[in-house]
């Protein structure tokens, strides 16, 4: 009895010595980490619609894949299109993108956290996959065999569902940006 | 604990005792990262960090900790330490969190991290543990990183990203997918037996010459 509890003692002073420096560590670093992300997400609003020069939060039914909207402004102040934060359902789990909408067309598309194959559907962050979206819009598919048309996106090689699940949700960005206009 | 020992400690973990060609461990991250050169490096640097953490704190308290309960405050340990690293990489170097973000919590399951305590630093005092983990550390880098250059540029062309077999290179898909990195892996590993074997074999005939 009593080399139990002695036992159990010590593997309790450990965790507990375990849980204050996991305590410590998550509150020095928490403010810095929620930092880098607005960060991390007004440069991601910025970089797929460049000719903003502000954004302004547009409320939304926070229906389907669209978790948040912005209304972009220009330099004058006038409206110049929406970045819209969109999640994916990718083939290794949630796909976390920024899209931007100008006119019914794509203005740029970003990917940000992901869980897809390194090597295969981790390309889907490559600029040679996302640059296809440019200046597209409508209903767009994806073909195995390379685009033929404009509403047609080459689908990346042994990554067809991250492919799929990335033009889909750049379809629903779409969509909701057109009916907001 | 004499200098002379402390490096020997260290190469231990890189040539005699390499984790991953000798002791074969390590095999899950090895497989699944090895796809890419940088993937690779910083998979082993970020091991390394936390096998050099983890040695040290569990050598400190290996005469305090019961036997009976050993796994589970070894795995406390090593725990802490990648969810430490895990927040400080998020916080203030956000890049490379980024590029490394999918591959840090596979270290809390990377065995080398938990053999070493079992084997090594609850046995060693933390000096020369602390050697061990940077040359255990330091062996499984290197392994990742000739893996996942071969991998790499059989299989899409590039090192390190940049391209060395020319843009019109078609690339070996298996070599990216799981099977080439078996394929690869073991034959890195013949390779480096039958190097370490005619060393072996060199010393040995050159000890019984002087013998002799």
């Amino acid at each position: 009895m009593r080399e139990i509890a002695k036992v159990a003692f010590r593997l309790f002073l450990i965790m507990i010595l375990a849980g204050l420096c996991l305590g410590a560590t998550y509150t020095v670093t928490k403010d810095p980490i929620a930092q880098q992300e607005l960060l991390q997400q007004e440069a991601d609003r910025r970089a797929v619609l460049p000719e903003a020069a502000t954004f302004e939060e547009v409320a939304i039914e926070p229906t389907g894949a669209v978790t948040a909207c912005f209304r972009g402004l220009s330099e004058s102040g006038e409206p110049c299109g929406y970045a819209l934060s969109v999640t994916a359902s990718g083939f290794g789990g949630d796909i976390a993108m920024t899209v931007g909408v100008s006119d019914g067309v794509v203005t740029g598309v970003r990917i940000g956290t992901h869980s897809e194959t390194p090597g295969l559907g981790a390309k889907a962050a490559d600029d040679s996959f996302l640059s296809q979206f440019m200046g597209k819009g409508g209903d767009l598919t994806v073909n195995k065999n390379g685009a033929q048309n404009d509403s047609e996106i080459s689908a990346i090689t042994a990554a067809t569902i991250t492919s799929r699940a990335v033009t889909s949700a750049v379809n629903e960005a779409v969509a909701l940006a057109g009916s907001l206009e | 604990m004499a200098k002379q020992d402390l490096k020997k400690i260290f190469l231990n973990g890189i040539v005699t005792e390499n984790p991953t060609f000798r002791l074969v461990l390590g095999m899950c991250p090895t497989l699944a990262i090895t796809t890419s050169v940088l993937n690779g490096l910083g998979m082993g640097l970020a091991t390394t960090f936390v096998l050099v953490c983890s040695n040290f704190v569990i050598s400190l308290i290996r005469n305090f900790v019961p036997s009976k309960v050993r796994i589970p405050a070894y795995i406390v340990v090593i725990a802490t330490f990648v969810t430490i690293v895990q927040l400080l990489l998020e916080a203030f170097l956000p890049s490379l969190s980024q590029s490394l973000g999918l591959f840090i919590p596979l270290i809390v399951v990377n065995c080398i991290i938990f053999a070493r305590a079992e084997s090594f630093a609850s046995k060693n005092p933390p000096l020369a543990s602390m050697a061990d983990g940077l040359g255990m550390g330091l062996g499984f880098t290197i392994s990742l990183s000739i893996i996942s250059a071969v991998r790499e540029l059989i299989g899409s062309g590039t090192l390190l990203g940049f391209p060395v077999l020319g843009s019109n290179y078609p690339g070996v898909l298996l070599f990216i997918l799981a099977p080439g990195g078996y394929i690869t892996l073991g034959l890195v590993m013949v390779a480096f037996n039958a190097v370490m074997k005619k060393i072996d074999g060199r010393r040995r005939a050159a000890a019984e010459g002087s013998v002799a």
